[in-house]
């Protein structure tokens, strides 16, 4: 199968790589020869595997993730392992335990994250694909910020097996590339059933992107351009809907009362899932190794004191709080409530709609080291991750500048309507003359 | 003298006679072979495994409570349980998951 070898070494100045397979080899299918980066946070046989953190260093997994073992067997080559924010907690990959990446567009701004070494080994140029995993944000932010197209698949449309989990219920891995083309094709390989992954469905992705979107109906929800939202970035997603409609789209104001709720929700119930994910990480199995000779709390502590990195420390904490008892109904059970409300407005509004529109991040990409306090990291996943607590798919694609930083279109569609999405991104793209 | 009624509660433990493991298609028949033969990404509870029901497990239970007065949950919304040690692979689900079981 894999019968051919390819050379890959790319001039890696932005930190985009954790790990680089300058000889990869590939076989032959859809994707032959094409090198495709993948994030750290997903499987790969023989190929160290760290999600960015020091607890999981020198970590060789001995399976391929099932999106990893599709690629290889449309005969992509595997190029490498990017950098990300440290098990995907972050908004700009600087939570990194090994150094952030840059933004190849600008070398004094973040490209985002956490799929942020993914997104600037495709807008470097160093590979044509890459493969990022979205939890709240994590493929469309690093591709609004560093000017390329990225897809969070329909929950379930992609196999999670191999994904190392940090929120289990809102995470997917999805396709990022330079064009809607071939975020499609990527989209084309890894989509499908695994029965091993009991939240898969059964449903490829055989779809080749369509630019007629005469007669789509695309909600613009208000709170898409409301407080918060750079007005810049706001006139760029504007225009940019402004051309939707030359092409033959029709536009409906709406509005989604929830969102007021939807990160509030969002950050409790990805640090309660991480509480509980992160817990195995003992420095036991994996990783490096624990002085024996403590007694096993004292050792566990040691481990993750050391191998942990600030803010995946405290969303642990923050989630093992908001289980605890007394406080679960308080906290966790609300958020459940606020998600099934973002739930109902979705399908309330795509009743009537085909699509939404609105920015992917309200702001262009910060600068390194501007987002020092957490929650302002926070409030910038605003427009995210509401998509993930719905579970429905959304694309980015970018949409013109501000201040010459790149800024994304982001469209939002029905659950496993990925091609509908998909091809309202394409036409975008396709007719975006000035 | 409290009058109070004294209610027993009884957990059971029973090993299923199922051809594989309870959370993986590992073959539980390990009698003859050597240690660590019978293992896999999934029961060694690696990163990123995901682990699967075994169907045979979930009709034995419905068979204890048919010919009990137990009674089931339709939709078994399990809290989200991960996997934690190799030897007690626990399931993942997370509690806003609402499909059925496979």
């Amino acid at each position: 199968m894999a019968s051919h070898t390819l050379s890959f070494e790319p001039d890696d100045r932005y930190n985009a790589f954790l790990k680089v397979c300058k000889t990869p080899t590939h076989g032959d299918g859809k994707l032959a020869g094409i090198a495709v980066a993948i994030k750290d946070n997903i499987s790969t046989q023989g190929i160290e595997t760290t999600c960015a953190s020091k607890i999981l260093k020198g970590y060789v997994p001995p399976y391929d993730a099932h999106a990893v073992t599709l690629l290889k067997n449309a005969g992509a080559a595997i190029a490498g392992k990017t950098n990300m924010d440290e098990f995907g907690m972050g908004t700009s990959t600087e939570n990194s335990a090994f150094g952030p990446t840059l933004n190849p567009r600008d070398t004094g701004r973040v490209p985002g994250g956490s799929s942020g070494g993914s997104a600037a080994a495709v807008a470097a140029g160093m590979v044509q694909m890459a493969l990022g995993t979205d939890t709240g944000g994590s493929i469309r932010c690093p591709a609004a910020f560093c000017g390329i197209v990225g897809l969070k698949p329909t929950y379930g449309r992609v196999s999670r097996y191999g994904l190392i989990a940090y929120a289990n219920s809102l995470e997917t891995i999805g396709p990022m590339a330079a064009n809607v083309s071939d975020v499609s094709l990527l989209m084309s390989v890894i989509a499908g059933h695994d029965k091993k992954d009991a939240t898969s469905y059964d449903r490829s992705y055989n779809h080749i992107p369509s630019a007629d979107i005469k007669g789509t109906r695309i909600g613009i929800p208000q709170e898409y351009f409301g407080k918060g939202v750079d007005p810049e970035v706001a006139a760029a997603v504007k225009k940019a809907i402004d051309r939707l409609e030359e092409l033959g789209a029709v536009t409906v104001p709406c509005s989604i009362p929830s969102m007021e709720y939807a990160l509030a929700a969002y950050y409790v119930i990805c640090t309660s899932e991480a509480s509980s994910n992160l817990a195995r990480f003992d420095g036991v199995r994996y990783g490096p190794a624990v002085d024996t000779r403590k007694s096993w709390h004292a050792a566990y502590q040691d481990a993750r004191r050391e191998g942990f990195g600030p803010e995946v420390r405290r969303r642990i904490m923050l989630g093992t709080f908001a289980l605890s008892s007394g406080y679960y109904g308080k906290y966790y059970a609300k958020a459940q409530v606020a998600r099934e409300n973002i739930r109902n407005d979705f399908a309330r509004l795509f009743s009537d709609v085909d699509v939404l529109c609105g920015p992917t991040m309200p702001t262009i990409a910060f600068k390194l080291g501007e987002k020092s306090d957490p929650l302002s990291m926070y409030l910038s996943d605003i427009l995210t991750v509401p998509v993930n607590l719905a579970g429905i798919p959304a694309i980015s694609v970018p949409c013109g500048t501000v201040q010459g930083m790149q800024v994304g279109l982001q469209v939002m569609g029905r659950p496993f309507e990925d091609e509908r999405v998909i091809d309202v991104a394409y036409a975008y793209e396709q007719g975006a003359k000035p | 003298m409290i009058d109070a009624d004294v209610i027993v509660g009884l957990e059971v433990h029973c090993q299923l006679d199922t051809k594989s493991k309870l959370f993986c298609g590992c073959s539980t028949d390990y009698r003859n072979d050597g240690p660590n033969t019978h293992v896999c990404p999934v029961c060694l509870g690696l990163p990123g495994t995901m682990p699967m029901l075994n169907k045979r497990v979930i009709e034995y239970a419905m068979k204890v409570q048919k010919r009990s007065t137990a009674r089931s949950r339709r939709n078994p919304n399990l809290p989200g349980r991960t996997t934690s040690t190799p030897t007690s692979t626990r399931l993942t689900r997370s509690p806003s998951t609402t499909s059925p079981l496979p």
